[in-house]
C-alpha cells in the first residue's frame, strides 16, 4: 500500500516570530536549509515540507526521525537500512509526503500557474506534444509534467534525467527499458482545478486516500 | 558585474515572473536551484532554456545537459558570451 500525507498551509506568511519557533522545531540540518532560504514563499514551503515529514515519519518509521534523512549525491533524500521510501512535494499551499514500505515511490504537486507552454515544446516528444493540444493545453502539460517529474525523483536522479527520455503511455512511465505507475490524485475538489499531482511507484501497489495533516497535529499555530 | 549579467536578471525575474525578488537579490554567483539561492524549480529550468532561445538565440533540448550553465547567473552569463564568441568567429 502506497500512502499519500498531505498538509495546507495557506498563502499568508508565518510571522517571524511563529516561523522562528517551528524552524526551532526541527533538526540542526533542516533548520540551516530552512533558514538558507531567501525567498519568504520557498522558506514557507519548506518548513512545511519539513514538517510534514518529520510527522510522517513519527507516525510510520519509528525509531527514524528526519535528524535521519540522508541525502544522495542526486540530493534525493532516503533513509540509510530502514524498510520504506518516501519523497516529498510542495507548490502553492501544498506540501506531500508520499510512503511506500514495499516500493519505490516519487511525487510532484504543481499549482497550474503557468500557461505560456509554447517554447517547452523541444522538451517532449513529438508524440507527446500533439496529445497536449488535443484538449486544455495548460492542463495537459502540468498532468504529462508531474508525471515525469514523479518518475524522476522516484528514480532519484531528478532533472538529470532528460525529460524526453520518460515516455508516458497509460499510467505507466518507461525511462531507460525500467517501467514506473503512475496515477493522479486529486487532494481535494475546491483544489482540483488550480493543481495536479501525480505519484509513480517502482509497483503497480494500490493508494490509499489522501490522509490531511491538520496544523493541530503538526502543532502549528495558525497565522 | 558585467552588462550580460544586469541582462539577464532582468530577464529571469521578467519571465519567471519572480516578483518577490529585486535584481539586487541575486548575487551572480549563488546557486540558481539551490535552496539557499533563487530556488528555482524544475519547470523554471525550462523557462531558462525559453529565455535563451528568445533572447540569445541558443537552443537547448535537454536541460540535464546544462547543470554547469544553469549553476548560477555568472555560469549563465558565461555560457551566453561564449555561444556568442563562437558564433562571431563562425
Amino acid at each position: 500500500m502506497i500512502e499519500l500525507w498531505y498538509t495546507a498551509f495557506g498563502a499568508a506568511a508565518l510571522p517571524p516570530a511563529v516561523l522562528a519557533a517551528h524552524v526551532a522545531r526541527l533538526p540542526p540540518a533542516w533548520q540551516r536549509r530552512v533558514l538558507a532560504c531567501r525567498r519568504p514563499a520557498r522558506q514557507q514551503a519548506t518548513l512545511f515540507g519539513a514538517l510534514l515529514l518529520q510527522h510522517v515519519l513519527r507516525c510510520r518509521a519509528h525509531p527514524y526521525a528526519l535528524e535521519h534523512v540522508l541525502r544522495t549525491p542526486d540530493n534525493r533524500p532516503y533513509l540509510a537500512g530502514a524498510a520504506l521510501d518516501f519523497n516529498v512535494s510542495h507548490s502553492g499551499r501544498y506540501a506531500v509526503c508520499v510512503l511506500s514500505t514495499t516500493c519505490r515511490v516519487g511525487v510532484d504537486i504543481e499549482e497550474r500557474t503557468r500557461t505560456r507552454i509554447a517554447g517547452f515544446q523541444p522538451h517532449f516528444q513529438p508524440a507527446e506534444w500533439a496529445a497536449l493540444h488535443t484538449a486544455d493545453p495548460q492542463e495537459q502539460f502540468y498532468r504529462l509534467w508531474t508525471q515525469k517529474e514523479a518518475v524522476a525523483k522516484a528514480d532519484g536522479r531528478g532533472l538529470n534525467i532528460p525529460l524526453r527520455d520518460i515516455r508516458i503511455r497509460h499510467q505507466r512511465a518507461n525511462l531507460a527499458g525500467t517501467c514506473w505507475h503512475v496515477r493522479e490524485i486529486g487532494l481535494t475538489e475546491a483544489d482540483a482545478a488550480a493543481y495536479t499531482l501525480h505519484i509513480a511507484a517502482s509497483q503497480p501497489e494500490p493508494i490509499a486516500a489522501p490522509r490531511q495533516v491538520s496544523f493541530l497535529e503538526l502543532e502549528v499555530r495558525p497565522p | 558585474m558585467s552588462t550580460l549579467t544586469e541582462e539577464l536578471k532582468g530577464h529571469i525575474i521578467q519571465e519567471l515572473n519572480l516578483v518577490d525578488i529585486h535584481p539586487a537579490d541575486i548575487s551572480p554567483d549563488a546557486p540558481l536551484f539551490d535552496y539557499d539561492g533563487l530556488g528555482l524549480d524544475s519547470i523554471d529550468a525550462l523557462e531558462l532554456t525559453v529565455i535563451l532561445s528568445k533572447y540569445y538565440g541558443i537552443k537547448v533540448t535537454d536541460p540535464a545537459q546544462m547543470k554547469q550553465a544553469f549553476y548560477s547567473l555568472a555560469t549563465l552569463a558565461a555560457f551566453i558570451a561564449e555561444h556568442q564568441a563562437a558564433e562571431v568567429v563562425a
